[in-house]
């Protein structure tokens, strides 16, 4: 915590966070996707 | 039984030795081996002494264990040529006794090539040691131990999966990050005086880990060779 | 603000209500019950993730950064849980080969676990908390144990249903470890500066990581099915066992040069939103985890060989 106090509070910074929730998103449903693909191709 | 195990345990140790002691090409190779990989990382890394001093632990340790990686396969090459696998299994051989007899083999193998290397990396990297000389070789020995084993249990897993020699080192570096780390830290704290006397808590780490893996890899051994 | 536990329960509730009927249903199992639970979970994770980002209020010191610690927590929690869910499986595949052994594990672990347990309750400090771990363990086996005769007794579960399970969860939790890997990296560059900070729990967690990302290399490098079946299985259990080495290790290993300590100080609101998107991930795994199964088992069935034809009849 001493580099926060010293530095002080961090401003902005909403790029990453859209980079962060973004990416969870793109992994999470493209794994979806995926799953998707692969059963169809099973089935077949 | 306990005996038997026991007894045929040192046959099988005996065994590998003997085969190793036949072929001295193979352990001065591994030997060779592991002192280029020493030299390289020598290169890679910053030649100034202080910072090479630094990296003598690391560079032991990583050029045993790639060298172990190396060893191990063809520590099951041997077994697997003529299918002499399938004999011991018949013979028939507690699947304890060839895991432990292996794996001691191949621990006495990689102590060996540890003990050589160190003086290398010693004049190499300018470390001369300054702790206790006892703990070295206790590192040495638990290290090697710890290489072994779990080495010795996944060369057996990968040799019928495909791209074996891609697979172990992939299954077998990540389990032994704990090894390694205990290993190169304590030989870094004796090559450095060990001031604060903190090689005895790596030592005891590489003791757990070994009580790990030289009860549970032994466990299993049974079913991954019944299977194969 | 209700507890984020509630989201919990309503969820693990209707997980079990679908499965059960699923199960119990006269014709044979239904496909696709996990849907419900799927759709729960994309419920709860669009308002987790639409909460993370409006409606948390800013840390004290990372202010709006902080917002990534609901999709990285939540990540981190579940990949481990899937790897738990991957030991599991796969100590219940390899005991299914031997199901008459089943209740007398159950048994003989059951009777010493609550005797640690009990003598728990009389200790104190370390000796409590190592009797009480131990205790927990051995009761958690006896649980499974009893479950898995349950389910090969009743519900024609076999080593190789268990088999997909382990396969389908190692996968989940390796894609998960992923993306936790990556977030703690996003997450570090603004607090700490750095792409990496080698605090110890990340730096196990990628090795965690690795270490499966093998396991299902094996699973798909070994071309017979018994064989793949008990040798990634018994990978799977050894490569769990690990984790809390290398971790231990790491963090002596760190200790030596700086703590980063990650800041563990959250309000209530905030621990409630992490909350709500560790259900989310949790039940959104089940459901691929689910999804995956079936793909294990497809593929299982597809390359099983096929049935021999009925010995003809000698006159």
């Amino acid at each position: 915590m001493i580099i926060f106090a010293t530095q002080g509070v961090i401003q902005g910074g909403w790029e990453y966070v859209w980079t962060a929730y973004i990416t969870t998103w793109v992994v999470l449903a493209g794994y979806g996707v995926s799953l998707w693909w692969r059963a169809r191709k099973e089935a077949r | 039984m306990i005996a038997r195990i026991i007894k045929q345990t040192f046959q099988v140790a005996y065994k590998d030795l003997l085969i190793e002691w036949r072929s001295p090409q193979r352990v001065s190779g591994l030997f060779f081996f592991a002192l280029v990989l020493v030299i390289l990382v020598a290169f890679t890394a910053d030649a100034s002494p202080g910072v090479l001093k630094k990296t003598a632990g690391g560079a032991l340790w990583l050029g045993l264990l790639l060298a172990s990686a190396r060893s191990l396969d063809l520590s099951y090459a041997i077994e697997t040529d003529n299918d002499a696998l399938s004999g011991m299994v018949r013979w028939p051989v507690h699947p304890a006794a060839m895991f432990y007899g292996k794996a001691l083999a191949n621990t006495a193998v990689l102590t060996l090539v540890g003990m050589a290397l160190t003086p290398m990396v010693v004049v190499m990297y300018n470390a001369p040691v300054q702790g206790s000389w006892l703990q070295l070789a206790a590192v040495l020995v638990l290290g090697g131990a710890a290489l072994a084993a779990p080495g010795t249990f996944y060369a057996l897993l990968t040799t019928r999966a495909r791209a074996s020699s891609v697979l172990l080192p992939l299954l077998l570096f990540p389990l032994v990050v704990p090894a390694l780390v205990a290993a190169s830290r304590a030989t870094a704290l004796l090559m450095d005086g060990d001031a604060m006397g903190e090689a005895g808590s790596w030592l005891s780490l590489l003791l757990a880990f070994d009580l790990l893996h030289w009860s549970l890899d032994g466990l299993f051994f049974g079913l991954i060779v019944e299977e194969r | 603000m209700p507890a984020g536990y509630i989201f919990g329960v309503v969820g693990l509730f209707i997980f079990a209500l679908t499965a059960l009927a699923a199960t119990l249903r006269p014709g044979g199992v239904r496909a696709n019950w996990e849907h419900g639970i799927g759709l729960y979970a994309l419920g709860l994770l669009v308002y987790g993730q639409y909460g993370g980002l409006y409606l948390a209020p800013p840390d004290t010191w990372m202010a709006d950064v902080a917002r990534i610690l609901y999709v990285h927590v939540p990540a981190a929690w579940i990949s481990m849980v899937a790897f738990t869910w991957a030991f599991a499986a796969a100590f219940g595949a390899l005991m299914l080969e031997r199901p008459k052994s089943l209740p007398v594990l159950s048994a003989a672990t059951a009777v010493p676990g609550i005797g640690l347990i009990g003598l728990a309750m009389a200790l104190t400090g370390v000796q409590r908390g190592l009797a009480a771990f131990f205790g927990i363990l051995l009761i958690l086996t006896a649980v499974e144990c009893a479950l898995l005769w349950i389910g090969n007794r009743f519900f024609n579960w076999t080593s190789d249903t268990l088999d997909h399970i382990s396969e389908a969860s190692t996968e989940v939790g390796v894609v998960l470890g992923v993306l936790l890997l990556f977030l703690g990296s996003v997450f570090s560059r603004p607090t700490f500066n750095v792409y990496w900070t080698w605090d110890p729990r990340l730096t196990a967690s990628a090795v965690m990581v690795l270490t499966f990302v093998g396991v299902s290399l094996l699973r798909s490098s070994v071309d017979d099915p018994i064989t793949r079946r008990t040798w990634s299985n018994v990978a799977t259990i050894l490569a769990y066992i690990n984790i809390p080495v290398t971790y231990m290790s790491v963090k002596w290993w760190r200790t030596i040069h700086q703590l980063q300590s990650t800041p563990d100080t959250l309000s209530s609101d905030m621990t409630f939103w992490l909350r709500l998107n560790a259900w989310a991930f949790l039940f959104l795994s089940i459901w691929f985890v689910a999804r995956r199964w079936r793909i294990a088992r497809a593929r299982a069935l597809a390359e099983a060989p096929p049935e021999l034809p009925p010995a003809p009849e000698i006159p």
